[in-house]
């Protein structure tokens, strides 16, 4: 019996020391030099990735496999994974980076870069959030999830669900065609929200001209406005019900903004808290 | 007690005879007896099976008046297997004039997403059949409401709208398509 015991935490203690080393050979590191607003470039295939922006002056790249190509000028990095050459990689960046995310088969998550951002995916979810400024993002079979501070959002998906938040303002803009959408924040200078089989919620302070719609073809609306909001809301539907409290009555304050919501067939249901 | 006493008595008793025959039949009262109970438990039962009944019936009820106010919430598979009606499926109505713009569009930007589908895998081009599906389901609904309300402009820019979506789906497909 104690020599059992003794052969197993030989054992233990030899798997402890070599799994480091282990790691160490399955991992590989590229690191770059690049201008603080400089350009990365990023397509892969079967591959996700993950991006990290930081205060850092160079391009990290992290990879569970030495068949990632990396190449730069200073001012361009890119970045290359073909078909079965990793299955994930890590990218750390300068969060001033113009960054571009192209995959197949590619779960994408982007958190502080602030540059402008511009990712795509044919299969995979895509994530971007923490800081953030100019984001364009599509999937055609995944969702697509922005949550940032501020800024001028595009997100599109064909068969997801597509989500804005921005905490402090900006612009949104969300369409999607089986899924679900969804847009919050305050203040959003332009909100546009359209998907054709899933439902509409607007959670947002709006402010200004916009323009602001909700649209679906066969799904609900549901709009969530602050109580006192100078908006009025022309919500319609051709074969659902509406339930709007400001129907008829005008909006609080000087009422500039118009929010302009239409289903074919869904209800529409509004809301003041 | 003396001891001549004790045996005066032993002697009575030896005296006495073995079986009394009873004054009477008792056997009527005890058959009486028997049917009274045998009574009592069949009027028991008879009141525990209506009680079940009784509330097998309120439960009955209760489950058809909700499934009745939400149709479809309960799928109820037939007794009795019987072929099911042949759908008779209604030819979708012919575009409209202004469609013909959006219909040339299609045709060109189909032309190229053609040109893209060989390299798609078998998912992720069911993936774009059925949300083209989707959408082409949305422009025949809205156009024969806008066939029965010609005058109706929301139901005209509905239709313009999900032509609209059409083409940029197909667009958007066909730009995501050509980075693999």
């Amino acid at each position: 019996m104690r020599a059992l015991l003794c052969s197993i935490a030989a054992f233990l203690v030899v798997l402890l020391a070599a799994a480091p080393r282990a790691l160490a050979q399955t991992s590989n590191e590229s690191t770059l030099t690049i201008a603080p607003d400089g350009v990365v470039s990023i397509h892969v295939v079967d591959c996700n990735v993950h991006v990290v922006g930081s205060t850092r002056r160079d391009v990290k790249v992290t990879a569970p496999s030495n068949e990632v190509r990396v190449t730069g000028d200073g001012s361009h990095v890119s970045i290359t994974v073909r078909p079965g050459g990793a299955p994930s990689m890590d990218v750390a960046v300068p969060s001033g980076v113009h960054l571009e995310v192209h995959g197949v088969e590619a779960g994408i998550t982007i958190h502080d870069v602030a540059g402008p951002v511009q990712a795509g995916t044919v299969d995979g979810n895509i994530s971007v959030d923490g800081a953030g400024h100019d984001v364009e993002a599509s999937s055609v079979s995944g969702s697509v999830d922005v949550s940032i501070k501020h800024g001028d959002v595009r997100a599109s998906s064909v068969s997801g669900t597509v989500s804005i938040h921005l905490a402090t303002g900006g612009a949104a803009w969300a369409k999607t065609v089986s899924g679900p959408v969804t847009v919050g924040g305050a203040p959003l200078t332009r909100a546009e929200a359209r998907t054709h089989s899933g439902t509409v919620d607007i959670d947002a302070r709006l402010e200004g001209d916009g323009p602001f719609e909700a649209h679906t073809h066969s799904g609900n609306v549901h709009v969530v406005l602050p109580k006192a909001a100078p908006v009025t809301v022309d919500a319609r539907t051709h074969h659902g019900r509406v339930d709007n409290p400001d129907a008829g009555t005008p909006a609080p304050g000087p009422a500039h903004t118009v929010l302009t919501v239409w289903t074919f067939s869904g209800d529409v249901h509004v809301e003041r808290k | 007690m003396t001891d001549r006493e004790r045996d005066s008595v032993r002697e009575h008793v030896d005296r006495l005879p073995r079986e009394v025959p009873p004054a009477r039949d008792l056997w009527p009262d005890v058959a009486r007896t028997i049917e009274a109970s045998r009574r009592r438990a069949r009027v028991y039962r008879a009141v525990a099976m209506a009680s079940t009944l009784a509330a097998a019936a309120a439960i009955a009820l209760f489950v058809g008046v909700e499934g009745r106010r939400t149709p479809g919430r309960l799928a109820v598979a037939p007794s009795v297997s019987t072929p099911a009606p042949t759908p008779v499926v209604a030819a979708p109505p012919p575009p409209l004039p202004e469609e013909n713009a959006y219909q040339g569009a299609e045709r060109l930007l189909d032309a190229e997403l053609d040109e893209r589908r060989g390299s798609l895998r078998p998912a992720q081009a069911a993936v774009l059949d059925d949300n083209l599906r989707i959408v082409d389901r949305a422009i025949e609904t809205t156009r024969a409401e806008v066939r029965e309300h010609p005058e109706d402009p929301e139901l005209r820019a509905e239709l313009d709208r999900v032509w609209e979506d059409k083409l940029d789906l197909i667009r958007q497909a066909t730009e995501l398509y050509s980075e693999m």
